[in-house]
């Protein structure tokens, strides 16, 4: 019964980090079309919600590759198993929205990753983490991404405008943000289908870990519907901070840079899927809207704001972890039993309604000093 | 760098670059054609120039049409993974 309550408590908080991905994550979808007018905030935000919802019934394949790829199962699967996927998804929940609070787009996906190899880590030692898969599949791409699509914005932007120059800027503005609109939608599929699938997995590990399923299982239709849900109704939510800092304060964009780095991301993201390198979301569409500025001129980009992100998506991985580790070391205070994750989460809760209920006093100060009154 | 080729797949990773450059670049250039087209259309036609803006016309239908197609390709290639 004891470790049942664990597993309950283990699939809320997979679905709260779920939430967290989804209005996390929204900046990177749907700023670029909301800062260039190619679409109403709550439509934008609309729109990527359903499209992040269908996104997450489109493939079935679990996204075992955090728990696989970069911790070893088997180090791992002892009575405290639970309390280390536990620990892990706090920690990744916490830099969340300590990212969040700042107005920072980072990785959910490094997030997840960093939070479970700090608590695994916590729990095994070194044994526990499987150096390769977390330096081949998490590491280079986490360097790839973003320089890829830079890049590639960069170029495409520069090849756009070398096409469109000279045109009525009237109909070519209309045109690219009509554009947006179908890359945002890309991106948003695309997210839904790589995020939500995260989510299910470590459900579906949990639930196996548990023996609630027998080993090899796909994630039940239920974990599909309410991972699909959770992501859906957090990106309904909108992260306003944070696509405040991707559509406008990074660079001044017009609806072809939207265009180019929206674009440009959907073809990195589907290529990247599709050769099967795991690339992030985040620093794929950030990437990209850095470099379709710099396309137009190097001081077009406030280094300061690309320098606050880059510092953030470094300290992604070892904040989390180190958050992982500690979260975990404090249920072991408790045993193997639930004691730990009860309170912890009791704290988390308290912590967090504190924090939201912080930053909308704050934000409300700004919207009244900006007001004049 | 030994370590490096071994942890990553070379492969995968250059498969990936390359798809990346060559759909962001053909996205853009179509559907940039698109909106050149579009919008040379409705000039031309201002201008009484019916042969210039059946062309410009084709032009831009051409480049919805890629583009529409590389959308649908690249939920193709979604579903299909």
């Amino acid at each position: 019964m004891d470790l049942h309550l664990i597993l309950v408590i283990v699939v809320v908080s997979a679905l709260a980090f779920d939430f967290t991905n989804g209005f996390h994550d929204t900046a990177n979808v749907v700023a670029t079309s909301i800062s260039t007018g190619a679409a109403s905030p709550k439509a934008a935000i609309a729109f990527a919600a359903i499209l992040n919802f269908v996104g997450a019934f489109i493939s079935i394949e679990v996204a075992a590759t955090i728990a696989s790829d970069v911790v070893d199962q088997g180090a791992i699967s002892g009575p405290g198993s639970l309390n280390v996927v536990f620990a892990g998804l706090v920690g990744a929940i916490t830099w969340n929205l300590i990212t969040w609070y700042f107005g920072l787009p980072s990785s959910s996906s490094h997030a997840l990753i960093g939070g479970i190899v700090g608590a695994a880590l916590a729990d095994s030692g070194t044994q526990a983490i499987e150096t390769a898969g977390l330096v081949g599949k998490v590491l280079i791409p986490a360097v790839v991404a973003p320089i890829l699509a830079f890049i590639v914005a960069a170029l495409a932007i520069g090849l756009s405008y070398r096409v469109v120059a000279r045109l009525r800027p009237g109909p070519v503005n209309r045109g690219y943000r009509l554009g947006q609109i179908a890359s945002g939608g890309l991106l948003a599929l695309a997210h839904g289908t790589n995020d939500a699938q995260k989510t299910m997995g470590v459900i579906t590990l949990a639930l196996i870990a548990d023996g609630v399923l027998p080993t090899g299982s796909d994630p039940p239709f239920w974990v599909i519907v309410t991972s699909a849900t959770a992501i859906a109704l957090g990106t309904y939510s909108g992260g306003w901070r944070i696509i405040k800092t991707t559509g406008m304060r990074i660079i001044k964009m017009d609806p072809a840079q939207g265009f180019s780095s929206q674009g440009a991301g959907a073809a990195v993201i589907m290529a990247s899927s599709h050769f099967g390198f795991p690339l992030s979301t985040t620093h794929v569409i950030n990437g990209g809207v850095m470099g379709s500025g710099v396309a137009k001129r190097v001081s077009a980009v406030r280094w300061g704001v690309a320098g606050n992100i880059v510092t953030a998506w470094v300290l992604t991985l070892p904040a989390a972890a180190l958050i992982g580790a500690a979260t975990f070391g404090v249920t072991q205070l408790f045993g193997n039993g639930a004691v730990g994750p009860v309170i912890i989460s009791a704290i988390a809760i308290v912590l967090i309604v504190i924090a939201f209920i912080r930053r909308s006093r704050q934000t409300e100060v700004v919207d009244v000093q900006a007001e004049g009154v | 760098m030994e370590l490096l080729t071994t942890v990553v797949n070379t492969k995968e990773l250059l498969d990936t670059i390359a798809a990346a450059f060559v759909a962001s670049l053909t996205v853009a250039f179509v559907s940039s054609l698109g909106i050149w087209g579009g919008t040379k259309y409705v000039d031309f036609s201002q201008e009484g120039r019916g042969v210039s803006a059946a062309l410009a016309l084709g032009v831009g239908i051409f480049g919805l049409m890629a583009t529409l197609a590389i959308i649908v390709l690249g939920i193709y290639l979604m579903v299909a993974k």
